[in-house]
Parts: C-alpha cells; structure tokens; sequence
C-alpha cells in the first residue's frame, strides 16, 4: 500500500504539507476570521452567564478560556483531513514516497499556526476582561502556547479515525475531548497557580514534557489512523 | 495443543458457548457467597454504618471497569498485529460491558459518597478518571457505529482503544495531582477506610464473581456477534436454530 | 439510621441487578436477532475478496 520512503525526505515533506496547508488556509482567510469570532463569542458569553462578580470571573477566567481554545480547536480539524479526504488528495499524498507521518506533521503544524497561535498572541485581549493580570497572562499564553500545540497532535488523531465515519464533528469531539483533560488539567492550573501565589513551574514543565510525547507519537498514530481510513 | 486453531471464529464459537456457562456459573456461585459474608457475616462498620455494604458492588465495579479495558487494549493489540478478526471482535464483546462496569461503579459510588462524605459526586482522582473512562468506552461503541465496514471499524476502534489506554494512567494522575493542590477544599475521598479481614474477603469474593460475570457475558456477546459478522458462511449451517 | 441508609443500599444494588440482568436480556435478544439474520442470508458460495466480516 505504501511505497518506500525517500530517504531523508522527513523536512522537505514536512515543509511542502505545511506551506500546502497554511497558502490553502490564507486563501479562505474568512475562515480562520470566523474561528477567531467563535472562540471570542464563547469568551464573551460566560461572563453573562455568571454572576458579575469581579472575583468569580477571575477564579473561572483561566478555565474559561482554555475550554474556549479546546472548542475553537475542535472546530477547525474537520479542515486538517477531511476535506483533503473527500476530493482525494489525502490518498495522493498517502500514496507518494515520502513518510506520511512527515506529511501529516507538516499539516497538524500548519491547523496550530491557523487556529493555536493566533490564540496564544491574543490572550492579553481576551484575558483582561477577566480580571487576570500581569504574570497570570503571561503564564496562561504560556500554557496555551505549549497546549494547543498537543490539541493539534491529539486533534489529528481523531480527526484521522472519524474519517468518513458518520456523526462527524460530535463523534470527533467525543473522542478526543478526554484526550484533552489532562492538558485542559495542567493549562489551566497554571495560571490558577499563579494567581494563588504558587508557582506555575510545575504545571508548564509537564505541559512541555506532554508536548514532546505529543511530537514524538501522535504524528504516527494520526498515519496510521490515515492508512486505515484509507484502506 | 494447537491454540491457534480456536483464532477461527467457526471453532471458537462452541468453545465461548461452553465457557459463558461455567463462568456464569462461577459468577452465581460467587456471588451469592460474598453477598452471604457482605450483609450476614461482616458487622456493621463502626463509622460508617451500613451504607458502607456498598463497596461490595462499588469496588469490584470500579476494578473491572479498569481491568476490562486493559483486556480490550490487549485485544485491540492483538488485532492490529496479527490482523486476526476474532481478536477485534473479542474487543468488540468487552466494550459494552466495560462501559456499564464504568456507569455502576460512579452511580453506585454517587450513593456510597452522600451517607460517607456528604456528596454525591467530588472531582477527585479516582471518580472523575473513571468518568472519563466511561467516556472512553463510548467513543470507541460510538466509532465502531459510526464506520461502515466491519474490518476497518476493528482497525480504528483498536488504534482508539490503545491511544485511549496511554491516556488512562495519564489522566488519572493529572486529576489526582490537581485534587491534591486544592487540599483545603476537597475532602480526602482517596483515604480508604480501615477494613476489616471479613469485609476484605466479601469484597475480594465479590470481584472474583464480577469478573467471571463479565467473561462471561463478552463471551456470550461475541458468540452473537460471530453470527452477525460472518452471515452466509457454511459452518453457521450447523449451528442450532439456523437451517441451510 | 438504618432507614437513611437504606436508601443509599437499595438504590446502588437495585442498580447493579437491572444492569446485570439488562445486559443479559440485551445479549441473548442480539444473539436471537443475529441467528434470525442467518437463516435468512444467502449462502456465500464464493470466499468474500476482502474475507469475511
């Protein structure tokens, strides 16, 4: 099913499926526009929701906002695979001769630039509003600049095995929403640690440490994911 | 004896049939005597009254729920290595029941936690991982719905369950370490209370009985899912209740 | 304090015996459907390209 793999061609592939991704991304820049509204729209509807407690808003702001990145994450996958899969360039780029996990980093790189990274420089924006100032920004886009990176992994993973399945975008987040506990656990600690007075050392360093695992397997489970798809 | 012969689904059919009997009749057994020493031979715990008899459904649950999906991650293991579809399909039999051992032991927890500690539910380590297994055991039912072929269902279902069984022991320590930060607010649900050897032995029995119970009803799941899967074949012929 | 825990006990083990006897109704129903479901497939009279389910 898969021919050799070029030697050496992990870095170009990965480049050329990550130029490939990011050119098609900007092309529907109305896109990653609506993305950006969505996630400000969910920050903008808790604080209506709670009580206008100063304090309460600060407390759930970190929370609030990670739960926000996890949906806005959640939303943009559909665009990682799927719509590769159903016009057939997903089977093209399985059946080349370089190594597909390098082509499926290159795209998962490419869904965190276009859905992460805009999140991680817009934190300030959307964590004032909350109450939270100072360190506690700094470390919340902390950890929403190594988290968000392991949504993009896990996301792919998922994203990879619901291929066309049914129930689309539910059945993905249900699979891959208690995935993403351990990260939601340890991103949005941080920042609470923070504002307590401790030290958020703790809760980054393993963000980190799950990042590096992240890298290090889920590109191979999403291939594989792919070739099942595929078969 | 060559093991590998009962890989077939064809001659492990008779053989589940038969197995499902006897361990459910180990499971009766079971049962019935660790019921006996849970509410006649072990006394009425000092502190915690009688709702404690509760860890006699609660525990031996919460075990299996754990256990049954480190059986399923065995076989969805199994499955993708050797391609055998008996393997996928013994994955397929485990999930449902590993997915209701999940649901009994938080409600049955739920109940045990009001009388004990004053709530029905706490966000500690071991109940919140435990829902988020039963999560997992319903995105994996889920996916196997939501994929059309067979063979391909068994081989994403079985990369789900061993993606989703490295997350366990993660999620489970990152909640328990979350809890253990927030130290003033939480009660220490994780403290089990001193036990004594009676109701160690009720307990015990009842797992023992849980787990005969769930092998036996994924064997007789996966009987009737060899039907289902291999409809038509020459073999189903000679099976009671079909005919040619 | 009997009858508050009472209530605690029941609701915990009558859920426990309708899950267990559920599941068991649930599988002996799948394994009569799937049986129904064979006697009324047509044989396979050549292997299946892609094997069988």
């Amino acid at each position: 099913m898969s021919a050799s793999p070029v030697a050496g061609a992990v870095w170009p592939a990965f480049r050329w499926a990550l130029a490939r991704d990011v050119t098609l991304a900007f092309r529907s820049r109305m896109e990653l526009a609506v993305q950006l509204l969505f996630y400000a729209l969910v920050v903008v509807l808790f604080p209506l929701s709670l009580p206008p407690d100063g304090a309460l808003l600060a407390a759930v702001g970190p929370g609030v906002l990670w739960v926000a990145a996890l949906l806005a994450s959640l939303l943009a996958l559909p665009r990682l695979l799927a719509a590769d899969y159903h016009d057939g360039t997903l089977e093209q780029i399985a059946l080349s001769p370089y190594p597909l996990a390098a082509l499926v980093s290159g795209k998962i790189a490419a869904h965190w630039l276009t859905t992460g990274l805009p999140l991680v420089v817009l934190t300030p924006l959307f964590a004032l509003p909350y109450g939270l100032e100072g360190e506690a920004i700094v470390v919340l886009a902390a950890g929403l600049a190594l988290g968000t990176p392991i949504l993009s992994l896990l996301g792919a993973i998922g994203a990879a095995l619901t291929l066309g399945a049914r129930g689309g975008g539910s059945l993905l987040a249900l699979l891959i929403l208690p995935l993403y506990a351990p990260v939601l656990i340890f991103g949005a600690g941080a920042a609470d640690a923070v504002r307590a007075g401790v030290g958020a050392g703790a809760h980054l360093s393993l963000l980190g440490a799950g990042l590096l695992v992240a890298i290090a397997a889920a590109p191979w489970a999403a291939a594989a994911a792919v070739r099942i798809a595929l078969d | 004896m060559n093991w590998f012969k009962y890989a077939s689904p064809a001659s492990f059919y008779p053989v589940a049939g038969r197995l499902a009997t006897a361990f459910a009749w180990v499971a009766a057994i079971l049962a019935a005597i660790g019921l006996y020493v849970g509410f006649v031979v072990a006394p009425t715990d000092f502190q915690q009254g009688e709702s404690y008899r509760i860890i006699f459904v609660h525990v031996p649950a919460a075990w299996m729920a754990m256990f049954v999906y480190l059986v399923m991650a065995v076989w969805s293991a199994l499955a993708l290595g050797y391609n055998t579809r008996l393997s996928s399909m013994m994955a397929q039999a485990l999930a449902p029941t590993g997915a209701l051992m999940a649901f009994l032991a938080l409600w049955s927890g739920a109940f045990w936690g009001r009388p004990t500690w004053g709530t029905y539910w706490a966000w500690d380590a071991r109940m919140t991982s435990t829902l988020i297994l039963l999560f997992l055991y319903l995105g994996v039912i889920a996916l196997r719905g939501a994929i059309d072929d067979p063979r391909r269902a068994d081989r994403a279902c079985a990369l789900l369950t061993l993606v989703g069984v490295v997350n366990v022991p993660v999620i489970y320590f990152s909640v328990k370490w979350w809890n253990t930060l927030h130290q003033g607010a939480t009660i220490s649900l994780t403290a089990a209370p001193k036990m004594a050897a009676v109701m160690l032995v009720g307990m015990l029995t009842m797992t023992l009985a849980a787990w005969a119970y769930c092998i036996a009803v994924a064997l007789a799941r996966v009987r009737a899912i060899i039907i289902e899967r291999e409809q038509g074949s020459a073999w189903l012929a000679a099976v009671d209740g079909v005919r040619g | 304090m009997s009858d508050a825990h009472t209530f605690y006990i029941v609701m915990s083990y009558a859920a426990v015996a309708i899950a267990i006897v559920a599941e068991i109704l649930a599988v002996r129903a799948r394994q009569r459907r799937a049986i129904e479901l064979a006697r009324n497939a047509p044989p396979q009279t050549i292997p299946n390209p892609t094997g069988s389910a």
